[in-house]
């Protein structure tokens, strides 16, 4: 066996690797999770206008398709904020104690880096929340994961996971655990494997056309 | 609540230790932890205490908290913070935007210089966004300094508040100004910071910039008042180097050392290595040999390249061993081959002349190794490239065009062709627009789209470069080339390479970057990204002055005097010193490895870093154990070759080519010059090293063309030179054949004015010399009985018979009283000249059985310096043999026949004659070439088939020039 690189490869754009879909999705993620964090439900054009300029600010290399992101965020947006799924999402936003986004966690059966979308906490109950443009593009062993590494560590908590879907504006109760007693018996994790630090997301906006 | 600060020695495990604090001070198993945020100054130990925090809380499904480098950590920050986000562009696009901001009065120079001033001028101003100041102007600027330099300098702050200002309208930041610009939005947004950040640990960081420290003290103060943990770790014992020193007093910190119960592993010595070696070759071999075959965790072997070239031989070395590896270090672009390929475009149509390219410039695009690795399989492309190849060189053109290149073509290959030109040449012709620019650039991009699929299925450090080449060009140079308005305005608008210029600039100073992930087997790393990480074995490349510390250029702006003067701080080393120290510490074993080579004063001179010396003094000091490992050289018996031995199948080779080819005067004359030249020539039939394509077509072979024409027309004619010299005739021939020659072609006006002025000074020297014979009775009529003309001969051979043959150039007839034949060749070195003094020698010759090397030696040299006596000898030889086509035999006993050369670009004697003897000698030399010189023939060809060997010249003026001398040195060796 000859010598055997591990690096990282750069998303290419002359290689199709990182497309106008996925870009639109980290502009949407980074404004919906901030929204939401600030418990932010009826944004002004303003506040829309600096969410979806803030991201784009450091993407220099899709500069050429800046207007176009910049429009089309905020169309998606502008009906998302009109739907009915909004509603119900700021129902389970307002109340909650703690909101979380961003977060990485480490589950140790499957030595994995997860990153779900948004976590909220409250009164023992547990909301986990992904964020697609279609419905269809939800990945549900990716919610299991999500799910099981939640349960390991908040074995007493009823843990629900969410599908917040764009196009068209929806939310769905994925799969609801109930709170149960924590398990004996754990797998051993093996720290340093190569797979350590792929982290693992759901991709976004897979089929966004 | 109080900020604390804790140091960790580097020989404790920093990482290690650092987690083990933080496991028993922070909860990981809520998500609350995402709000704390644990600082590094570098991405590559975020990545390890990472690792390490995993391996630590084994059995554990945890959050991790936010872990960050200051870079992310200030990006993070802007975007938290800004209500004005702005288009945060490649520093790349610095100079133009500063050129943007000038006023047009300051820029008079050509483009490509202004670009370095201006790249030199931003350096300035990154220095004071660093110290968060204004810079002053410089009233009295180093007269050295050139005037446009100089009127900057005296107008420094306003020129970088025009800067600034042009930067904020256009709503544009560079990253390299983040710092500053974050610093601005903490101090009226800092209670912002409370929402997201919940604690704050900074860890490892050393030297701190003005704006830094500010930076830090904000977050501080803010933090601290909300009730929140800020702390501090250095990595260092509790007897700072100076750098920590200043740092801790610049934050007004008191550090203690972190409690032993945290410490990964009590205080230490590392085992260290000294490996002075002469050169790059043994250094990487002795490097390598330290490594053992296997898997690694990451932090079990360390390879750190100060000067990121190496990696190159030493992934080479690498690559069949069975290692896993990770390569984390900064590459410049000038060593890729795709960028030095688009570099040779550039070239090219700075050469262009209208639809012209310079020929030596387009077969270098359509001969570059790219090029060619990329259409290996490709037989269009093969038959192109020699279809043009031959066509330049008998040719020879000096500019050449498309439609000159395609009447050569078929209609399939035509088509072919038009392809690469496209993409190649035209659409790089007129670069009027930035749009433009990109689109060259990607439809060239496009076009080698298979190369990086095909690299993309091989694991190979190509795939990795050229991958992260393409990032380069679409992070930092598409951007600059897609915003039009960076370019509207700008001085030198009207300059026809602008933007071609400027694009060569970009891509003469890029620098890639490899990353190493996922964390996995040897890390190869650059010497910065090596900070706060341990290593069990630690191997590093390269500790010589120039690369520990490195020299980076010089910038004429930022002297030690200059920064003083601006109010700037001045820095020697004393950071690279830090980072060296606490590299050599945190390591259980440490090999250094250096050159050291004297020299002098060349670049094989090398001295080991000052960091070395200093090293050693301390070890010494000390009294600490090191050992220095000197390098032991194999030698190998330089004893070179004699010669080759003959094989069976030579022999055949050599039979088969003498009994089947005409043999010519070159085919003796090679095996006297040299045996192994023969062999490669004869035996292997080697076509010789492809010559330079492009050298000049000589006015020697116009002459000689000229002559021999000229001399066609008078075939068998009395010709008489002072009328010929007077008529137009041969006025008319020269025009004619000067015309054929295309030597507009091939020459710049100056020299074809020259050109042509001395052909024709050489043709009228010679007409005049033969008239001025003529006119004194010397020459009564001149006869032209042959003009390239073929003889041969046949001799038996070992019960064969042998075609001896020849081509002369003229043979004239001449009538001085006597009737004198004479077999000229035409030479166009005037300086070349037969050698009659060493006829002597070769009539006295003693053709004897030894068939070795000294008896060719000796032969050799009875036919004068160069041989050049047997090409005359081997005619006049020939002619004597066929004598009878050219003078009546009863006329024989009274005519006299010479050899020589003619060399009419030699004005004082252009014919050069062998034979210049009385008449006693002359019949007795007749007599020895009619009846010894086949002799002689013979037992050349005796030597090379009785010889057991092929023997090596020892005239080292002979391998000088030879064309075989690659193979030949290879084998010798």
């Amino acid at each position: 066996m000859p010598l055997k690189f591990y690096q990282k490869k750069t998303a290419l754009k002359a290689l199709q690797e990182k497309t106008t879909p996925q870009i639109l999705g980290e502009i949407l993620h980074f404004l919906l999770e901030h929204l939401l964090f600030e418990k932010k439900f009826q944004p002004s054009d303003k506040d829309l206008e600096l969410l979806i300029k803030k991201p784009l600010s450091g993407l220099i290399e899709v500069f050429s398709e800046k207007s176009f992101l910049e429009e089309k965020a905020k169309e998606i947006m502008i009906n998302v904020l009109k739907s009915q799924a909004w509603e119900n999402l700021k129902k389970l936003f307002s109340s909650v104690e703690e909101i979380y986004y961003e977060i990485e966690g480490f589950y140790k059966e499957e030595n994995q880096i997860l990153r779900p979308d948004l976590l909220t906490i409250n009164d023992k109950t547990l909301n986990l929340f992904e964020i697609k443009l279609h419905k269809e593009d939800l990945r549900e062993d990716q919610i299991e994961l999500y799910l099981s590494f939640l349960r390991e560590i908040y074995p007493h908590y009823e843990i629900r996971a969410y599908l917040f879907s764009l196009d068209p504006p929806e939310l769905t109760l994925v799969k609801e655990i109930k709170g149960e007693i924590k398990k004996e018996g754990e797998s051993q994790i093996h720290h340093g494997s190569k797979s350590l630090f792929y982290s693992t997301q759901l991709s976004l906006f897979e089929k966004f056309g | 609540m109080e900020v604390k600060a804790f140091f960790i020695p580097p020989s404790s495990h920093f990482l290690k230790s650092l987690v083990n604090y933080l496991i028993k001070n922070l909860s990981f198993n809520s998500p609350r932890i995402s709000q704390t945020f644990i600082i590094f100054p570098t991405k590559r130990a975020c990545f390890f205490f990472k690792y390490y925090l995993t391996e630590s809380l084994n059995n554990k499904n945890f959050f991790f908290p936010k872990i960050l480098s200051w870079e992310e950590f200030l990006q993070l920050l802007y975007l938290e913070l800004t209500q004005e986000p702005k288009l945060i562009f490649p520093d790349s696009a610095k100079p133009l935007l500063f050129l943007k901001s000038l006023s047009s009065e300051k820029i008079n120079e050509d483009p490509l210089k202004f670009f370095f001033w201006a790249s030199k001028f931003l350096e300035v101003f990154e220095e004071f966004e660093k110290e968060g100041k204004l810079p002053p102007n410089l009233l009295y600027p180093p007269e050295e300094l050139p005037e446009q330099a100089k009127s900057i300098f005296e107008d420094l702050s306003k020129t970088y508040q025009d800067f600034k200002s042009l930067l904020k309208n256009m709503e544009i930041l560079f990253s390299s100004f983040l710092l500053k610009e974050v610093h601005e939005l903490l101090q009226s947004n800092y209670k912002q910071i409370h929402s997201f950040i919940d604690g704050l640990y900074f860890c490892g960081f050393a030297a701190l910039r003005n704006t830094e420290k500010e930076i830090f003290q904000i977050l501080m103060k803010t933090l601290l008042e909300a009730g929140k943990a800020v702390e501090f770790f250095f990595e260092s014992t509790p007897s700072p180097h100076p750098i920590i020193l200043q740092t801790l007093k610049s934050l007004n910190l008191k550090a203690e050392a972190l409690p032993e119960e945290y410490l990964e592993i009590p205080f230490g010595e590392p085992e260290i290595y000294f490996y002075p070696l002469p050169d790059i070759e043994s250094e990487i071999e002795r490097g390598l040999n330290l490594i053992s075959e296997g898997s690694f965790r990451p932090d079990s072997f360390g390879i750190v390249l100060p000067q990121s070239l190496t990696l190159l031989p030493l992934i080479h070395r690498l690559e069949n061993n069975e290692f896993e590896v990770n390569i984390s270090l900064p590459f410049s672009t000038s060593f890729l081959p795709m960028n030095q390929f688009i570099l040779t475009l550039f070239k090219a149509q700075k050469g262009r002349r209208d639809k012209k390219y310079l020929t030596e410039d387009f077969f270098k695009i359509i001969d570059h190794p790219l090029l060619k690795a990329f259409h290996r399989d490709n037989p269009s492309f093969s038959s192109l490239l020699k279809k043009l190849k031959d066509f330049f060189e008998i040719k020879k053109y000096l500019e050449i065009s498309k439609e000159e290149l395609e009447n050569t073509l078929s209609p399939l290959e035509k088509e072919f062709f038009n392809k690469l030109y496209k993409i190649f040449f035209e659409n790089w012709e007129n670069l009027e627009t930035p749009e433009k620019v990109l689109w060259a650039l990607k439809e060239l991009l496009e076009y080698f789209r298979p190369l990086l699929y095909q690299t993309e299925e091989k694991d190979n450090l190509y795939t990795y470069l050229t991958r992260a080449y393409i990032a380069y060009l679409e992070k930092e140079v598409f951007p600059l080339f897609e915003y039009s308005t960076l370019w509207s305005g700008l001085p030198f608008s009207e300059e026809k390479n602008l933007y071609l210029l400027f694009l060569e600039y970009l891509l003469n100073f890029g620098e890639i970057s490899l990353f190493g992930e996922p964390l996995a087997g040897i890390q190869i790393l650059g010497f910065l990204e090596t900070r706060l990480l341990s290593f069990e074995n630690l191997i590093v490349f390269d500790v010589n002055e120039g690369s520990l510390p490195p020299s980076p250029p010089l910038n004429p702006l930022l002297t030690e005097e200059i920064k003083r003067y601006l109010g700037l701080p001045v820095y020697r080393n004393e950071l690279w010193d830090y980072y060296f120290e606490r590299l050599i510490f945190s390591s259980k074993r440490v090999h250094l490895l250096y050159l050291q080579s004297s020299k002098g004063k060349s670049e094989l001179f090398k001295e080991p870093s000052r960091f070395i010396q200093k090293l050693k003094w301390k070890l010494e000091k000390e009294k600490k154990p090191f050992k220095e490992i000197i390098f032991s050289q194999k030698f190998i018996n330089p004893k070179k070759l004699e010669a080759l031995e003959k094989k069976a199948e030579d022999q055949n080779a050599l039979l088969s080519y003498i009994e089947n080819k005409k043999l010519s005067r070159s085919f003796f004359e090679t095996y006297l010059i040299c045996p192994v030249r023969f062999y490669f020539q004869y035996i292997l039939g080697l076509k010789p090293y492809e010559e330079a394509l492009f050298e000049d077509r000589t006015i020697g072979n116009f002459l000689h063309k000229f002559f021999e024409t000229l001399f066609k027309t008078y075939i068998y004619k009395s010709v008489k030179f002072n009328e010929l010299s007077q008529n137009n005739v041969w006025i008319s021939l020269f025009e004619k054949l000067w015309k054929e020659f295309e030597f507009e072609k091939i020459f710049d006006p100056l020299s074809l004015w020259l050109s042509e002025k001395i052909a024709l000074a050489s043709i009228k020297n010679y007409f005049d010399y033969l008239s001025s014979l003529e006119d004194n009775a010397k020459i009564r009529e001149n006869l032209i009985i042959g003009v390239e003309k073929e003889l041969f001969t046949e001799i038996s051979f070992n019960s064969t018979t042998l075609t001896l043959w020849g081509r002369v150039d003229f043979i004239i007839k001449r009538e001085e009283g006597l009737t004198k034949y004479y077999l000229f060749d035409f030479k166009t070195n005037p300086r070349k000249a037969p050698a009659p003094k060493s006829i002597g020698n070769l009539m006295k010759f003693n053709i004897s059985e030894v068939y070795d090397k000294e008896s060719l030696e000796t032969l050799k040299d009875c036919f004068g310096k160069e041989l050049t006596n047997f090409q005359l000898l081997f005619y006049l030889y020939l002619f004597l043999k066929n004598k009878r086509d050219f003078v009546e035999e009863e006329a024989f006993s009274r005519v006299e026949i010479n050899v020589g050369y003619l060399t009419p670009s030699n004005l004082e004697k252009p014919e050069k004659y062998l034979l210049n003897m009385k008449p006693k000698e002359y019949t007795q030399f007749l007599k020895f070439m009619e009846e010894k010189f086949e002799k002689i023939v013979i037992y050349i060809l005796n030597h090379m088939l009785k010889t057991s060997f092929f023997y090596f010249t020892e005239d080292e003026s002979t391998c000088r020039f030879c064309n075989y001398r690659p193979p030949c040195q290879n084998l010798r060796s």
